[in-house]
């Protein structure tokens, strides 16, 4: 009876638990709202800004309302377009923003993959101030990367995919609205997937990363020569430089445990390891056939 | 005997690194556990903008040319090496120049694509516009052929849109189930697929293209363009 009470209430919390992690585990394909333009409590917001929301999946805007408003509580009368392209909302107001606390919401879209659902929506406040944002901004570039591999669960497959990750460090930049506004656009200059792809690729928009880095998922299925470049952007569109700078490293294909090979691969030269192995084997052979010899020995007298 | 046993056993013991893998001294140099090509830390072979390797095994692009150095017209050095730095600004391009000698290269708008989004100047060249997903759109689902049991399958695209899943085993809807009894794997099968307004994998070239990797039929909410 004792044990009954208290696997019950075990079994309970396991049952919980595995009903919590369900529940938090990413949607498969839900196009919630994954960046706003400003973030959210941003500061020193240029009267003349754009607002941009973008979406984790494709989706599909059908006139939702987007609210924008002042710091007196009041409607700003404002222009809304989707980019159906770069999953993005835009919202661009109809005149200068007067300087104070502003709120945006951004409306949950329907994604285009009708089994994803309606997406979360998201709420922003920011600060406006008084002066407009002139300059586009200036950036260094990208600094160097790291890449790393990662098996990644994924929630629509619901299997593990393996994932390279490249950890993009960034460079200086500036604007007359701070840096903490500004999105950050990475490409992928060299993609040993499509080695003839002369066109960088777009990898993302990012909010600007306060800790200097950011990170993009490659499928591991093609290694080799990688690179990437990034430039800046500002609210009002201002496009940096910097994006002439390109970091590049080489990926190898996982599994990366090599062992003990005897045979160096087709096409490679045989490691310094791989004679050693050799030797050790050899090695081996002899000791295990002069124990043999010593063993055979007294049979044969 | 000994000796060479255990010398042997130092040598094996490195087998599988790489020259450069164990990157220079104060780096971390843990058994790589799945990652690049160094550390429990993540950090594989890096590289920095400046060229200079900062362990495993970097590779640096070479930097665009400068339109600051020597003299440049349009990006086009013309004085020799050793004269002070001047700039004869030109209208900026895309090229991997400071043509306007502002000291920014290819600080350039971005231009607006037909189909929406925009192309920036990167590496010296315009990207490409940008399209709604990589390869499909997250979660869709899309048919595909099996060599066995049904004949009928399905393939889901991954939550990053990077890719489909496997083909899994699918009954194929009643208005298919008479052709893939007869015709199992086929041709016949992928159109009656087409036909009945699903978006199918073209295992059997329909089209004839040569791409057996494509989707045909209505694909319009899995496809990325």
């Amino acid at each position: 009876m004792s044990s009954i009470s208290l696997r019950t209430p075990a079994l309970a919390g396991a049952i919980f638990l595995s009903w919590l992690a369900t529940a938090q585990a990413a949607p498969c394909g839900r196009p919630d709202v994954d960046a706003t333009f400003p973030p959210n409590d941003a500061d020193g917001v240029p009267p003349n800004a754009q607002f941009a929301a973008h979406y984790a999946s494709p989706a599909i805007f059908a006139n939702e309302a987007v609210s924008l408003l002042d710091p007196t509580g009041g409607d700003v009368e404002v222009t809304v377009a989707y980019d159906d392209a770069d999953s993005t909302l835009r919202v661009t107001p109809a005149q200068a923003l007067s300087a104070g606390h502003h709120e945006l919401s951004w409306p949950g879209l329907r994604g285009v993959n009708s089994s994803a659902g309606v997406g979360r929506g998201s709420k922003v406040g920011f600060t406006v101030q008084s002066a407009l944002d002139a300059s586009p901004p200036t950036f260094a570039g990208l600094s160097s990367i790291e890449w790393d591999l990662a098996r990644d669960r994924d929630p629509c497959l619901d299997r593990l995919d393996d994932r390279f990750v490249f950890k993009l460090h960034v460079g200086q930049a500036s604007d007359d609205s701070g840096t903490a506004l500004l999105s950050l656009l990475a490409f992928q200059t060299v993609d040993p997937m499509s080695p003839d792809q002369a066109e960088p690729s777009r990898q993302g928009v990012y909010p600007w990363p306060s800790d200097g880095v950011i990170e993009v998922r490659r499928p591991a299925t093609h290694a080799g020569q990688t690179c990437f470049a990034a430039v800046a952007q500002d609210l009002v569109g201002g496009v940096s430089g910097g994006g002439e700078r390109e970091v590049c490293v080489k990926t190898r294909q996982p599994p990366f445990f090599e062992g003990c090979a005897v045979a160096a691969p087709a096409g490679e030269p045989a490691r310094p390891g791989t004679l050693s192995v050799g030797l050790l084997l050899a090695g081996l052979a002899g000791l295990r056939r002069g124990r043999a010899a010593h063993a055979r020995a007294p049979r044969a007298a | 005997m000994a000796a060479v046993l255990l010398l042997c056993v130092v040598a094996c013991a490195r087998t599988g690194l790489y020259p450069g893998e164990l990157g220079e001294p104060g780096e971390q140099s843990d058994v790589d556990l799945g990652a690049g090509e160094t550390s429990s830390g993540g950090s594989g072979a890096v590289s920095n903008a400046a060229g200079k390797p900062s362990g495993g095994a970097p590779i640096m692009k070479p930097p665009p040319t400068s339109g600051m150095s020597p003299v440049s017209i349009g990006g086009m050095s013309s004085v020799p090496v050793g004269d002070p730095p001047t700039c004869m600004p030109s209208p900026e391009a895309c090229n991997g120049r400071d043509d306007d000698c502002n000291g920014a290269v290819d600080d350039l708008p971005a231009q607006a694509c037909p189909g929406g989004g925009s192309r920036f100047c990167v590496a010296g060249r315009l990207s490409e516009c940008p399209r709604r997903c990589d390869v499909c759109v997250a979660g869709s689902v899309r048919v595909c052929q099996n060599s066995f049991c049904s004949f009928w399958g399905e393939q889901e695209c991954a939550a990053d849109g990077q890719g489909f899943g496997n083909c899994r085993e699918a009954q194929p809807p009643p208005e298919c189930r008479a052709t893939a009894k007869k015709f199992e794997n086929s041709k016949q099968l992928e159109q009656c697929c087409l036909d009945n307004g699903y978006c199918c994998l073209d295992q059997h070239d329909l089209d004839g293209d040569g791409d057996r990797g494509e989707m045909l039929g209505a694909c319009g909410d899995i496809a990325c363009q």
